[in-house]
């Protein structure tokens, strides 16, 4: 057990993953997840996912739930920059999980997988990016000119392989995909890989390794939850393919695959059915693979890698797969493929990959140890907790959702008790404030660049109407149309609500 | 071979892995245990559960970790949990992709008559609840039900509620149907069609 679970991995793969999830945890909680909050308290019924939860809470409502989602997306960004402090893990551990938990109207069993995830996060190694990638150009002085003129050319690789990445990721998230996601997921991935080869410096001779038993134990739920998975498809229906053609669009997007067997002799039924129960093995295949993921960085071998490669494949055959059928189950394939990068790939490929973020980190940190170093004493550091906090109720202010303000608030004063003790400890508590001040400012722009506002305003406005409560449903359409995207009024319903209300006052 | 190395050098398995993955073939011996040295402090400088009894405890949660993740799953197979799929990794299973009708009565008592009527779900609920109601949820089943039961007396007492799902299989047959009631009275959920 020792072995297995507190064994050593390559530290750029927690680090990678730990910030990669928890900006992704972010931005699903803020452009996607609050899309939905309309549902919640709606007619006054509930039903949490426990008993004892329904006794203890109140009456979830759209801005208690919306409140949760902003308060966990600050956390968890707020982690992501600063790094890793177990307790405000395990904070954010239970506000996501209350988040699902509330309400039976969020039964996405991947939401509950993010909160096994967190868990286990809680238990991660505590990395900064200086300690996956130690900076080379300081103690320049002592170094060799040429050994020194080497290390610069290593930092402006760095850069150039940033900014690359920068560019490719940001193609693959503002493309819509919807009819060629694996056309887009290769030429992306394909392009990363090409400047993980041939731009991206190697870093050090041996990657540093690091040990904390919450990435093994991760390793070992994701293989467990592949099991179950894999188990849930033994039944006759499945295997018989009469399932999969249910599921999303795989009837219609698989029917020239249909017509293919159908030339070699096999029926549609009979495709169908193969179609199915190939997926049983390709699950229990992964499962295996993440155990094996696990003790890769400690006991190298080219079996371990051979089994590691094949998973990628078929990693992505599942998830980009899943994305290609329109399943309609949020962004739970891109949290699969982070988990297929950092723990499938080989360690000098995620080590090169942890670039994107080690660089920028340790930018970040030499200008804030400078700062820190320049202006010492309680007064710049108070007064920059205090103009964070200011920052963050702005940004909730302008978020114009209900319970945005009140969760603004909530955020600014554990800042500053977090600043507090803090002081009290004699550590400068401003790179807490600035990375609050940022998130607050990403949170402001995750929802004002998604149609989050629109569809939550929309949703609500749609129901309210349909159960005839019409002066809330007029009142949620009007405020609506302030983020209707180009083309999609809702002028002729509000119109509509207007008539029906006049006729009900005479 | 590797595990030969690693004996020779009477090293921790893990400065030994450490080393193995990137030193080259050509370093000197010494130099690669100064290595292994730097690579093992590396190693723990990131390990907070380093000392034996942080690990023990470490071991405690992991064995509870890893079997709450076996046992919730194991509670929908060996607990006849049917329509309930929750925490058991049964994405898309051939249940979730039953098709569900629901329908929810209930009987009314005025002046000594009893009557039935269909309750509208979509003027009661949002509908997502319509949706979890479909899907046989026991919570929702049971606070709709008891719901409907509290509401006022003004076209009669409620004194029963019942609940009705019919499914189709995901190959067209007769899938599972389930009943549920309520007397008003105990507001107890119980399983068949009861008399009112």
């Amino acid at each position: 057990m020792n072995e297995l679970f507190h064994g050593p991995h390559g530290a750029s793969r927690s680090y990678l993953f730990q910030k990669t999830f928890l900006l992704l945890l972010a931005l699903d909680a803020w452009a996607l997840m609050i899309g939905h909050a309309g549902r919640y308290g709606a007619a006054g019924f509930n039903a949490a996912h426990f008993d004892w939860l329904d006794a203890i809470q109140p009456l979830p409502t759209n801005a208690s739930y919306i409140g949760v989602l902003l308060l966990g997306g600050l956390l968890s960004l707020t982690l992501m920059i600063t790094g890793i402090s177990r307790l405000l893990m395990a904070v954010l551990l239970v506000l996501y999980t209350y988040a699902w938990a509330m309400s039976l109207l969020d039964s996405y069993q991947h939401h509950y997988f993010v909160s096994i995830t967190l868990a286990c996060m809680v238990f991660f190694p505590k990395l900064s990016a200086r300690d996956v990638h130690p900076t080379e150009i300081e103690g320049g002085k002592k170094r060799a000119a040429r050994e020194l003129e080497r290390a610069h050319g290593i930092e402006q690789r760095g850069w150039v392989f940033c900014a690359l990445a920068a560019v490719i990721l940001a193609i693959y998230a503002a493309v819509d995909s919807k009819d060629r996601v694996f056309t887009l997921f290769f030429a992306c991935a394909g392009a990363l890989a090409a400047c993980v080869v041939w731009v991206a410096p190697k870093v050090a001779a041996q990657p540093v390794m690091a040990r904390a038993f919450g990435w093994n134990l991760l390793g070992a739920a994701v293989c467990i939850v592949y099991l179950y998975t894999a188990l849930a498809k033994t039944d006759p229906t499945w295997t018989a393919g009469h399932t999969i053609q249910r599921i999303g669009s795989v009837k219609n997007d698989l029917a020239w695959a249909v017509e293919w067997a159908e030339a070699f002799g096999l029926t549609a039924q009979q495709f169908w059915s193969l179609f199915a129960t190939v997926v049983i093995p390709q699950e229990l295949f992964m499962a295996a693979a993440y155990v094996c993921a696990v003790v890769r960085d400690r006991e190298p071998s080219k079996l371990l890698d051979a089994i590691c490669w094949i998973a990628v494949g078929l990693g992505i055959a599942l998830h980009v797969g899943a994305e290609a059928m329109h399943l309609e189950i949020g962004w739970f394939s891109h949290y699969m493929l982070l988990f297929a990068a950092t723990y499938l790939l080989p360690l000098s490929a995620v080590d090169k990959l942890a670039i994107v973020l080690t660089w920028p980190g340790r930018f970040l940190l030499q200008r804030v140890d400078a700062w820190e170093r320049q202006a010492p004493g309680k007064v710049p550091a108070v007064l920059t907790v205090l103009g964070s906090a200011g920052a963050v109720l702005a940004a909730a202010y302008f978020v114009d959702l209900p319970g945005a303000l009140a969760t603004g608030a909530i955020a600014a004063m554990a800042l500053i008790a977090i600043a507090g003790v803090c002081l009290a400890r004699g550590i400068d508590p401003r790179r807490w404030g600035m990375a609050t001040a940022c998130a607050a400012g990403l949170m402001w722009i995750a929802i004002a660049a998604s149609p989050v506002r629109w569809d939550y305003y929309r949703f609500r406005a749609g129901d309210l109407d349909k159960r005839g409560e019409l002066e809330a449903a007029l009142e949620a359409y009007e405020h609506g149309e302030r983020y209707a995207p180009p083309g999609e009024t809702r002028k002729p319903k509000i119109d509509a609500i207007r008539r029906k209300l006049e006729q009900r006052a005479r | 071979m590797a595990k030969k190395k690693k004996r020779d050098r009477g090293g921790s398995a893990e400065s030994a892995g450490a080393v193995e993955i990137e030193a080259p073939a050509r370093e000197p011996a010494a130099e690669v245990s100064a290595r292994a040295t730097v690579a093992s402090a590396a190693v723990d400088r990131f390990n907070p559960f380093g000392d034996p009894r942080a690990q023990r405890l470490a071991n405690v949660f992991i064995a509870l970790f890893l079997a709450y993740m076996l046992a919730m799953p194991l509670r929908y197979y060996l607990g006849g949990r049917g329509l309930d799929e929750r925490f058991s990794w049964r994405m898309f299973s051939s249940v979730r992709m039953l098709k569900c009708k629901v329908e929810v009565d209930e009987h009314l008592e005025r002046d000594g008559d009893t009557r039935e009527r269909k309750v509208n779900l979509t003027k009661e609920v949002q509908v997502a609840w319509i949706g979890l109601l479909e899907r046989g949820r026991p919570l929702v089943i049971e606070k709709l039900l008891a719901r409907r039961c509290a509401q006022p007396a003004d076209q009669g007492a409620v004194v029963q509620v019942d609940y009705h799902l019919t499914c189709v299989a995901p190959d067209g047959s007769a899938g599972p149907s389930v009943d549920h009631h309520m007397k008003c009275a105990d507001r107890r959920l119980a399983s068949g069609r009861g008399e009112p």
